[in-house]
């Protein structure tokens, strides 16, 4: 604690162009322990990321990485040549590459994508999902600053559709996808406009939440055999394949057909224009839920595919993975409205809850403080991230802005990861809560990347007046 | 650049978007959805399962089993899964009362009901069935639904000999399970005896598994992850210094008494055998039998569950004089040729006289071999008409009595429970005789009578003393724990404080006692053994006196020293000495050169015993 107030002071005393001209040396320092905790770290509840100091101090470079890739994107993303769609502005060297039609994609967008994969790679390759997908969840930046709202959209829809696709035969899921399609290509009219996407996006977010969450026990379950070698859910399914062909070819024919056919959209855009657009999201997705079962089946692993069962609450068995999600929930509902007291919970006391003070501490609060406490901190969350998102979007220096917003999605994933792991609405990543969990590493790299922003606000005020 | 600002209300929307859809599921597992509520109490409890060591076996000082293990059944009923079974049956097989079973289980649902116990608990119904009978139940058991036999291990002993000594195990009870944690209610304890003194070594350490149960009790997982489980390790052997032969020897020649024996060591402060009398089979305190027995043993009115070995004991009669001897020499004003005159009787005042036999005037040497009365009495006046008042005569020989070991329990002794016995303070005589005692008011403590009280353990230790010629090792039954001896430094060299050139006057006498003629003792001399003793008589205003004899042997480099006190057994000479000698040889020599002794010894029964005439004191 002491050390991140102090830690907070001295971020407050350098200047904020400390930050943006040496963003460099904080990406290559962090790129370089991640590449050394692959060598010479220790490994922690599975996880091969940590460099164990002594047995109380313990670090987890992942977390700088946040902060210095947060810087990368920054200085990539305010150049003045910056941008997703290819312009004239691009010089004349690189159009060239643009005009591909396949790639369709520019240079410095590009850019933006290798250095998020750089440390996300490094951090997959220390077997530690929970922080590989924070750094995925940095793409949420860049629909501010001009990428597509359409990849997001396709995102969520997967997602949703695999949840579904799981537990459901396809046409099931097809005829979903159908209605939802038919929905949204009537708002999709005027996307541009930003309460209508506004809109937009909580009508595809409920559906993502309200099917897997909610709705899951209603939906028509197929027998599930989690001690069989691979998890049969649909009968006839994958009868059809002769035996002598390997299991994973499927999987990979699937996964080759999404490619061929998103490419064969993207000409069909190039073709006939905007109105295109829907059909090929349609097609690419009408694809995918083809190839959900091949994939669950045989490209995930099984603790994994686990993870997504207790998601959809289709494993019970306390005994096994659904043991944390059980527990927390049982944990949380246990606090009713008004909860328990501070320090009288009985989860909390009988210590029922591995990780309660990290991945699960937000389930003491709800048996400790009951609804009004949980949502209260809820609450505040929300006022927080509001207030960071109107910060980060009044920067009139474009790299304080995009920092801004990538502390901003930052805060937003790790809240929204952590507490949807608790009440069941979040597949288990184990990743901390900012300011709440316990955990050295964790604690300080939130701070650096939150002062760093309140540095970088101050200035900008003072630049304003 | 177009302007792009309105897509952070998109940020916005999302964000509370999620807010919401948190804050429903949290209404919904909190508030409206009861469910979760109710699993927790129903459903999530946390299964201890103990898995008991086996308690480690007891072995005598030549290696053969004192203590071992035996096992036995219970039979536990789940409340959760009982449904009602055919209450005949089941105790026609289990063979227990109709009575015994409706008031078990009576109890046990009413303490449900009261919330005083969870449902979730076994109740043990029927206690220790044998692994002889368990087979036909066992067959049987799945007709009664929800209860279930569950295997325990029993004390065994190969032997029934030293009952007391070796103590008893038995449920722990709530003032044992309230003070220390390890102990769980039904958990067995060490409570007497070695058993309880070595304990911590005996009964090994318990495993503990935490897991979660649902209803049913099915295991639902690992309590935190197996973090606070640990493996039961087993209880190690102990090795004691008791001598099994001897031991049951003892208790055979005091059949039919009532008394004890203490034989020790004297070099190491060894006990070699602690017998009590009357004993009992300690096998009838194990298993099922406990419940008729221990009733019985405890009404018995000649108290056999009390052990008269370290008991308060009685007046230790004239085995005093030996410590008077030695405490009046190193006073100073006793030396081996102080002669006292013996007239037949000390008089105390003109209606109160001590009787004696009339020994002349007789040396130090002489008033120990021929135990003379009188010669002690006048000691014991001088000696505490040495001191200006008597409180301060008497205090400083209360203080050589209790370096002796008399009037203390010997703390660090690994026997518990060992009593004090008595050597009262002046200030009690204060109370009773307000301003106005003197030596000669307390005249009858020299000669081992009075108020004084010792049990045979102090009697025994006395003659260690004579034995070490000064000292005594705090007497101790431990030997060795596993393989490893017991620390000898923790039982203490205990300094009596008088100086080595004063024990060959005393051992001398004490030699006399026993192998010359005139000697109180002379007709148990053996002829191959030099022990060297000092009969005693405990005076017994109830009935006939007690029977007292202290004694070591061999008289160069001793092995052995006994302390022996039968009651109503009238002079010391008759019942007590006889018996220390044959324990004598049957310690050294594994056999005895006299059975017809032996045979009366074995065949006396002393136990209804009623005042015959009024004894003299020797
Ligand atoms: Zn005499």
């Amino acid at each position: 604690m002491g050390v991140c107030f102090a830690v907070g002071f001295f971020i407050m005393l350098f200047d904020s162009r400390f930050y943006t001209n040496l963003w460099y040396i904080f990406y290559g320092g962090s790129l370089a322990l991640l590449v050394l905790v692959l060598v010479v770290g220790q490994t922690v509840d599975g996880n091969k990321s940590w460099f164990v100091i002594t047995s109380s101090i313990k670090i987890q470079p992942s977390e700088f990485a946040k902060f210095a890739t947060a810087l990368v994107l920054a200085k990539l993303m305010s150049g003045s040549n910056f941008s997703f769609e290819p312009t004239s502005k691009s010089r004349a060297v690189f159009r060239v590459f643009e005009r591909i039609p396949v790639v369709n994609a520019t240079v410095s967008g590009t850019l933006v994508f290798v250095a998020l994969a750089i440390p996300a790679v490094l951090i997959l390759l220390e077997n530690d999902t929970g922080s590989t997908l924070v750094f995925v969840s940095f793409i949420l930046v860049l629909f501010r600053f001009g990428l597509s709202w359409l990849y997001l959209i396709t995102g969520v829809l997967m997602i949703v559709i695999f949840l579904v696709g799981v537990l459901n035969p396809p046409h099931y899921v097809l005829i979903s996808l159908l209605i939802a399609g038919s929905l949204a290509s009537f708002i999709f009219t005027d996307v541009r406009n930003g309460w209508k996407a506004a809109a937009f996006m909580i009508f595809f977010f409920g559906l993502a939440m309200l099917l897997p969450g909610w709705f899951a026990d209603l939906l028509p379950a197929c027998s599930v055999d989690l001690k069989a070698k691979e998890i049969k859910l649909c009968p006839g399914y994958p009868g059809w394949m002769p035996p002598w062909l390997p299991p994973s070819l499927p999987a990979l024919l699937a996964i080759a057909t999404m490619g061929v056919v998103s490419v064969i959209c993207f000409f069909l855009r190039r073709l006939i224009g905007a109105g295109a657009t829907i059909l090929a999201i349609f097609i690419f997705l009408t694809s995918f839920t083809l190839a959900v079962k091949p994939i669950f089946n045989y490209v995930l692993k099984p603790h994994h595919r686990t993870r997504v069962m207790v998601l959809l609450s289709k494993e019970k068995d306390r005994r096994g993975a659904a043991w944390n999600v059980e527990n927390s929930k049982v944990a949380i509902g246990s606090g009713g409205f008004l909860g328990k007291g501070y320090l009288h919970g009985s989860f909390t006391k009988l210590k029922f809850i591995p990780k309660q003070r990290t991945d699960f501490i937000f389930s003491t609060v709800g048996e400790e403080w009951g609804f009004w406490g949980s949502s209260l901190v809820l609450l505040i969350y929300l006022a927080f991230l509001i207030r960071l998102i109107l910060a980060a979007d009044r920067q009139r220096n474009r790299f304080y802005m995009v920092y801004g917003y990538c502390v901003a999605c930052l805060m937003f994933f790790h809240y929204f990861m952590n507490i949807g792991t608790t009440i069941g609405l979040a597949p288990v990543v184990g990743v901390p809560l900012p300011f709440f969990s316990y955990g050295g590493s964790s604690l300080l790299g939130f701070t650096i990347l939150f002062w760093v922003f309140v540095k970088m606000d101050s200035q900008n005020m003072q630049i304003l007046r | 650049m177009k302007d792009e600002s309105a897509r952070k209300y998109i940020y916005i929307g999302m964000f509370v978007f999620i807010a919401i859809a948190f804050i429903f599921k949290l209404m919904q597992l909190q508030v409206i959805n009861t469910e979760y509520n109710r699993r927790f109490a129903d459903t999530y409890a946390i299964k201890r399962i103990v898995r008991f060591p086996a308690r480690g076996n007891i072995l005598d000082r030549n290696g053969e089993i004192l203590v071992g293990n035996d096992y036995a059944y219970d039979i536990y009923m789940l409340p959760t899964d009982a449904e009602p079974i055919d209450t005949a049956d089941f105790c026609y097989l289990s063979d227990i009362p109709k009575e015994d079973f409706v008031r078990v289980s009576r109890a046990a649902w009413k303490r449900i009901k009261n919330k005083e116990a969870s449902k979730t608990e076994p109740v043990p119904i029927v206690r220790d069935i044998s692994k002889e009978n368990v087979a036909t139940i066992q067959e049987k058991m799945s007709k009664f639904k929800g209860y279930y036999l569950e295997k325990k291990s029993l004390r065994k002993y190969p032997r029934p000999i030293a009952a007391l000594i070796l103590g008893e195990v038995a449920e722990c009870d709530t003032a044992i399970t309230n003070h220390d944690p390890y102990y769980r209610p039904g958990d067995y304890i060490g409570k007497s005896g070695i058993e309880k003194s070595y304990e911590k070594v005996l009964r090994g350490v318990k495993g503990v598994r935490k897991v979660f149960v649902d209803v049913k009790q099915n295991e639902k997982g690992k309590y935190l992850d197996g973090e606070e489980d640990t493996v039961s390790v087993q209880g190690e052997n102990l090795t004691v210094t008791l001598d099994a032969d001897l031991q049951e020897y003892g208790e055979m020649l005091m059949k039919n008494k009532k008394g004890a024996i203490v034989a020790i060591e004297p070099n190491t402060g060894e006990v070699l055998a602690l017998i009590s009398a009357p004993t009992y089979d300690p096998n009838l305190l194990v298993g099922r039998g406990r419940k008729q027995n221990y009733p019985k043993l405890l009404l018995d009115p000649n108290k056999p569950l009390y052990n008269r070995a370290i008991m308060d004991g009685y007046p230790p009669g004239s085995t005093f004089k030996i410590f008077q001897a030695l405490a009046g020499q190193q006073e100073g004003f006793i030396h081996n040729d102080t002669r006292y005159p013996c007239g037949g009787g000390f008089r105390i005042s003109a209606s109160h006289t001590i009787d004696c036999h009339g020994h002349g005037s007789p040396d130090l040497v002489t008033s120990i071999r021929a135990s003379c009365n009188s010669y002690y009495c006048r000691l014991f006046v001088n000696f505490v008409n040495r001191y200006p008042t008597p409180e301060e005569g008497y205090g400083a020989w209360k203080a050589y009595a209790n370096r002796f070991g008399f009037g203390q329990n010997f703390p660090d002794s690994d026997i518990p429970n060992i009593k004090k016995g008595n050597v009262p303070p002046p200030e009690y005589f204060d109370k009773i005789y307000p301003g106005r005692w003197t030596g000669m008011t307390l005249v009858s403590l020299g000669i081992g009578q009075g108020e004084l009280q010792a049990n045979a353990l102090q009697i025994c230790n006395l003659s260690c003393i004579v034995a070490n010629r000064g000292y005594w090792i705090t007497p101790h039954v431990g030997k060795k724990v596993g393989n490893k001896e017991v620390d000898p430094s923790q039982f203490k060299n205990n300094y009596v404080g008088v100086d080595d050139k004063y024990f060959d006057v005393v051992q001398e006498g004490m030699y006399g006692a026993v192998n010359q003629p005139g000697g109180t003792a002379y007709f148990v001399k053996l002829p191959d053994i030099i022990i060297c003793g000092k009969t005693g008589t405990a005076q017994n205003p109830h009935g006939e006196n007690h029977s007292v004899f202290t004694c070591y042997a061999p008289r160069e480099n001793p092995k052995i020293a006994i302390g022996i006190l039968i009651e109503n057994a009238g002079f010391g000479a008759t019942w007590a000495a006889p018996i220390a000698t044959l324990m004598i040889e049957k310690y050294l020599k594994r056999k005895t050169s006299r059975p017809s002794m032996e045979k009366q010894m074995m065949e006396g029964n002393l136990m209804n015993v009623k005042k015959t005439s009024r004894s003299h004191d020797n």
